[in-house]
């Protein structure tokens, strides 16, 4: 029993590490706590449904479509209010991205109507016992494409030249205009990379629930995540993903489906009080 | 045939303030030294912003005049376009990279060059500073001062600027860390042919070291010439030499 929910609870915890990681790419290109991510989850899930349900593209051509739609919607919000809103008094930005998310889940209720839809794709969906558990392909699928999204960023972002770049943005925006770095177009690319993993964690989550804008509810799981995780770490966020997924799971099955959210808050407020800069976060390098 | 940099005229202010720079003129040849000197708040600082085109960044514009690279106008060019003509700035305060490790930091200076030129420049900059090269892995914001402004200087080094922009290059270091930087920005000059301009708060230390110097009141030029003359100029003497100059 014990070893099947954390097996749930690793495979969702997986998916919400992938949507954290999102987020805090954006958090540390462009310091924005986007509230919106979780309708980044939503509207992947329904650029799957347009994808599959509505245009019948065959699947790879749906997984493309998914990703790049994604990115353009994220290059877009960023053009449109991001960076149009830089240098705002913090408070203003998230309040922007709040308007953001009511926006988005008011213009998917009206496209697509307010009624949840199922989603199905060519992606395996039986199961197989092993060590006495049932495994889901569809959970374990959902696992292993999440932690092959992240270590190809992880990978991407510390060994390559735009990686570089990138991280050199995220530091200082000022002294990387100064060495020459297009730090606009970094931050563009840290909005559609964020705004990508959101939508393929929809993708999944979609499909093991049912698409409607109530995901955003489960995306949004991922601001507990990057603070219990630390900030502006990015393993902290895969971390803290993961935490709140098994809690999430052993909470919902020994306690009662409610108490998830009590216990993840409650691990939350925690980590707050006595370690306010995460798991594996940072305490600032202040030297000079 | 156009120097290098020429700077022609140019007035600048941040917003509705006054003209923080009022029609300043002045000429980079390649392969020399020129300084910029004057007091706070006379505009150096201004000054280097508005040839890097980082004043919108700080809420100012060039009103009038021009900048001129090889003859090129480059007034309103953006700062990568700019940085990616040649002209490379170790900036005031420095601002390195401080959360990432001394060598992404000159990698990121090196980012503009062609793939193939990278290492080289990279190994020519640990040659430079075996300082750098000693803590390439350590995180660039646990460096003394001293440390960080050398590894300003290399990463701006690193992009194989044609012109360096220094701003405060001696500020809060010891005399001889600052002599040894001088002394390697001299290689630099006679090894690449990369001219330099470089803001000084000490005229002793600039005429020491440069060719040419202008010095800024009030965002103006009020002086200028090669060290030899304004060595022995009076004004220059009585205002930023003090009594016990010249040699
Ligand atoms: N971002 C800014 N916004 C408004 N005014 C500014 C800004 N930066 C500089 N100024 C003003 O412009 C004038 C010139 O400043 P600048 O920084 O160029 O001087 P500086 O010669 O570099 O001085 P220091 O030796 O202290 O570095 C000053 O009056 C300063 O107050
Ligand atoms: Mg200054």
């Amino acid at each position: 029993m014990l070893g099947q929910v954390l097996f749930s609870g690793l495979a969702l915890g997986s998916i919400y590490g992938l949507v954290a990681l999102g987020f805090v790419v954006i958090l540390k290109a462009t310091d924005v706590f986007n509230f919106a991510q979780g309708m980044f989850v939503v509207c992947g899930a329904y650029l799957a449904v347009t994808a599959l349900s509505l245009l019948g593209l065959p699947f790879p051509l749906a997984i493309l479509f998914i990703i790049l739609g994604a990115a353009l919607m994220g290059m877009g919000v960023h053009a449109a209010l991001i960076r149009p809103l830089s240098g705002r008094p913090i408070l203003s930005i998230i309040m922007v991205t709040i308007a953001l998310s009511i926006v988005m889940r008011a213009g998917i209720e009206i496209l697509y109507g307010p009624a949840g839809r199922t989603l199905s794709t060519p992606l395996p969906s039986g199961g197989f016992l092993f060590a006495g558990l049932r495994i889901s392909q569809l959970h374990l699928t959902a696992a292993a494409v999440s932690w092959l999204c992240m270590l190809a960023f992880g990978l991407f972002f510390r060994f390559t030249s735009v990686g570089l770049l990138m991280r050199a943005a995220a530091d200082s925006h000022e002294a990387a205009t100064i060495a020459g770095v297009k730090v606009d177009a970094m931050n563009r690319l840290a909005w559609a990379i964020g705004f990508t993993l959101a939508a393929i964690g929809g993708l999944f989550l979609g499909q093991l629930q049912i698409v409607s804008t109530e995901l955003e509810t489960i995306g949004l799981l991922a601001l507990p995540a990057v603070v219990i995780g630390g900030m502006q770490s990015i393993p902290g966020a895969i971390l803290g993903g993961l935490l709140v997924g098994v809690i999430e799971q052993l909470a919902s099955t020994y306690i009662s489906p409610k108490s998830a959210d009590v216990m993840i808050y409650a691990l939350l407020l925690v980590i707050l009080l006595v370690r306010p800069w995460g798991l594996l976060g940072q305490k600032a390098i202040n030297r000079v | 045939m156009a120097s290098l940099l020429e700077v022609d005229g140019i007035s600048a202010s941040y917003g509705r303030m006054g003209l923080a720079l009022d029609r300043v003129s002045l000429t980079v040849e390649a392969g020399s030294i020129v300084a910029i000197l004057g007091a706070n708040g006379a505009g150096k600082t201004t000054l280097i912003r508005a040839i890097s085109g980082l004043l919108r960044l700080h809420g100012g514009a060039v009103a009038s005049g021009r900048t001129l690279l090889d003859g090129q106008d480059v007034t309103r060019f953006s700062p990568d376009r700019i940085v990616r003509l040649g002209v490379a700035q170790a900036p005031e305060g420095r601002m390195v990279f401080k959360t990432l490790s001394v060598e992404d930091n000159l990698a990121v200076g090196a980012a503009s060059l062609p793939r193939a030129r990278r290492g080289e420049r990279m190994d020519a900059i640990y040659h430079l500073f075996p300082r750098l090269a000693e803590r390439r892995g350590q995180a660039a914001g646990l460096m003394s001062g001293g440390e960080q402004q050398m590894l300003a200087v290399g990463r701006a080094l690193a992009a194989a600027p044609r012109l360096m922009l220094i701003d405060e290059l001696s500020l809060g270091l010891a005399p001889l860390i600052v002599k040894a930087i001088y002394e390697r920005l001299g290689e630099v000059v006679a090894t690449f042919g990369t001219a330099i301009l470089v803001v000084e708060q000490s005229a002793r230390i600039a005429l020491r070291y440069c060719d040419r110097a202008y010095v800024l009141e009030g965002g103006r030029v009020a002086l200028s010439g090669t060290a030899g003359e304004l060595s022995s100029d009076e004004r220059m003497r009585d205002l930023y030499l003090g009594a016990a100059a010249g040699h």
